[in-house]
């Protein structure tokens, strides 16, 4: 997918308006994802994963019309081998045409700079090959690659499952093969780092930064459970995570590596966060390791988790929720909410939603600031659908400016969802939560 | 001989298919399988925790 320069120019100048990015910014982020032919390869693996997080970056893709009917047609030509290719080639062009009519016109968009710039070498949505044409792409490491996980790792040793609990796909040479066996992701994870073309790998995702919800277990049931063992004999109601799914650190550590792991946390993560993290990458890909400093340490750029912190001034983990949420100043003045939907009196939005057990304080994310679409993974029930706080956008005061889609403009309660120990931290969700007595 | 495909692109998940061909490349099939590659065990790490629990961690089942 080529696209000119004057238009790519276009588009980073358009989104990073829309990101509220200053001229000098926009410049930066031009030059750093207009260094075409010296960025690595990004190799995306999915383990334990629903897919949210790809969801947030395909989202980004807007107009993709003449490259699309070009790619599905000779998707369909090679898919169906010798034959009446142009026959179908042609159904598949005309389908997407028609779908697609309308559409505005061809501009550059993301999904241009991070096919072109970034070279996804392979990501399993989005492939064009499969079976063991799959495989040799991501089993290659001649050249320097950045490894990116979405989803949780499960290992063996671990609990009854281990890592025949996620397989990635099966490899050999020729149609026709007998049958071999998969390779589960632990084991393409431990190749793949073991080569030292791996430069860095990023975690994309709450499952692969902290394990999430395949790695969670209910550990206050496990002490009631102990406390109680009369009522409870060992054996009967142990309910511990099914396969041992663990983060991307807690296998890498395993494996006695050390490769620089960058956090995307979120549950989902929207689009923007992961392409501003690609692009701090990028900028910094002479100094990598300078950039990303000591392991475990808090740095300028990045908390002590690796989360980067914020990206050409553009906030990304760097702040609580609560100490700039839209109902902070209801906060302040003592106005609550204590009803779902209630509109308290004397709010300005709705009152601060500290009653209802909201994570905010907790949580280090830029929820309510990053514009455009968000993630439409729309299963959350939250993400897009309600900007302002009563589910009106709101275009006046101190609320006009939290034009993001998250979860308390939509009326729900911040859950915390890119913290470590996210879910069970803060289980019960809707109660439970002490985080208030913070100064923020 | 079998035809494996895994994996299989374009989906969300993990997905594998196996054909296994009563003689060389254009036999006909004899056993077929397809192969779902990932567990995660929702049912099992729901169990007894709080209901208001299920509410986000079933949203979590598919992403898309």
């Amino acid at each position: 997918m080529r696209i000119t320069r004057r238009q790519f120019i276009q588009y980073v100048s358009a989104a990073g308006a829309s990101l509220g990015l200053s001229e000098l910014q926009i410049f930066k982020l031009t030059e750093a994802l207009a260094k075409t032919g010296s960025t690595p390869k990004l190799i995306w693996l999915q383990g334990q994963a629903c897919n949210g997080c790809t969801i947030g970056l395909t989202q980004l893709f807007h107009d993709v019309e003449p490259e699309l009917a070009n790619t599905l047609a000779s998707a369909a030509a090679d898919t169906v081998g010798v034959g009446p290719s142009g026959t179908i080639a042609n159904a598949y062009t005309s389908v997407v045409e028609n779908y697609l009519d309308g559409q505005t016109g061809n501009q550059a968009d993301i999904a241009d700079v991070l096919f072109d710039v970034v070279d996804i070498n392979y990501h399993q949505t989005l492939s064009g090959p499969a079976g063991y044409l799959a495989t040799e792409a991501f089993l290659s490491t001649g050249s320097p690659f950045i490894l990116a996980i979405e989803g949780s790792i499960p290992a063996s040793g671990t609990y009854n499952v281990g890592s025949s609990a996620c397989k990635v796909g099966t490899p050999s040479g020729t149609p026709g093969y007998t049958n071999d066996t998969a390779l589960s992701l632990a084991k393409v994870f431990d190749d793949l780092t073991s080569s030292a073309n791996c430069a860095a790998i990023v975690a994309v995702g709450q499952c692969a930064s902290f394990g999430n919800w395949p790695a969670s277990r209910n550990q206050k049931f496990e002490e009631f459970e102990k406390k109680h063992s009369t009522y409870y004999p060992s054996g009967t109601t142990a309910h511990y995570q099914a396969t041992g799914a663990l983060s991307v650190n807690q296998y890498r550590d395993r494996l006695g590596k050390s490769t620089p792991v960058i956090r995307v946390a979120g549950c989902p993560i929207r689009g923007e966060e992961l392409y501003l993290t690609v692009a701090a990458a990028i900028l910094n890909a002479g100094s990598l390791a300078s950039w990303y400093g000591a392991e475990g340490v808090e740095t300028a750029n990045f908390d002590v988790y690796k989360r980067p912190k914020s990206v050409l001034g553009l906030s990304l983990y760097d702040k609580p929720i609560h100490s700039r949420c839209v109902h902070k100043q209801d906060f302040l003045n003592g106005v609550f909410a204590s009803q779902w939907g209630e509109h308290a009196s004397g709010s300005q939005n709705g009152g601060c939603l500290a009653r209802l057990n909201c994570k905010g304080p907790s949580s280090w994310r830029s929820c309510q600031r990053i514009p455009s679409g968000g993630n439409p993974s729309m299963a959350r029930g939250t993400w897009e659908c309600l900007n302002g706080a009563d589910g009106m956008p709101v275009t006046t005061g101190r609320a006009a400016k939290f034009t993001g889609t998250s979860c308390i403009n939509a009326g729900a309660t911040c859950m915390a969802c890119g913290e470590p120990g996210y879910p069970d931290r803060f289980s019960h969700p809707l109660v439970n939560y002490s985080g208030y007595d913070t100064t923020y | 001989m079998a035809v494996v495909i895994d994996p299989i692109t374009r989906i969300e998940g993990h997905l594998g298919i196996e054909v296994e061909l009563s003689s060389g490349t254009s036999g006909t099939p004899t056993q077929v399988e397809s192969r779902g590659e990932m567990f995660r065990g929702f049912e099992n790490f729901l169990k007894n925790r709080a209901p208001g629990d299920a509410i986000q961690a079933t949203q979590r089942i598919c992403g898309v």
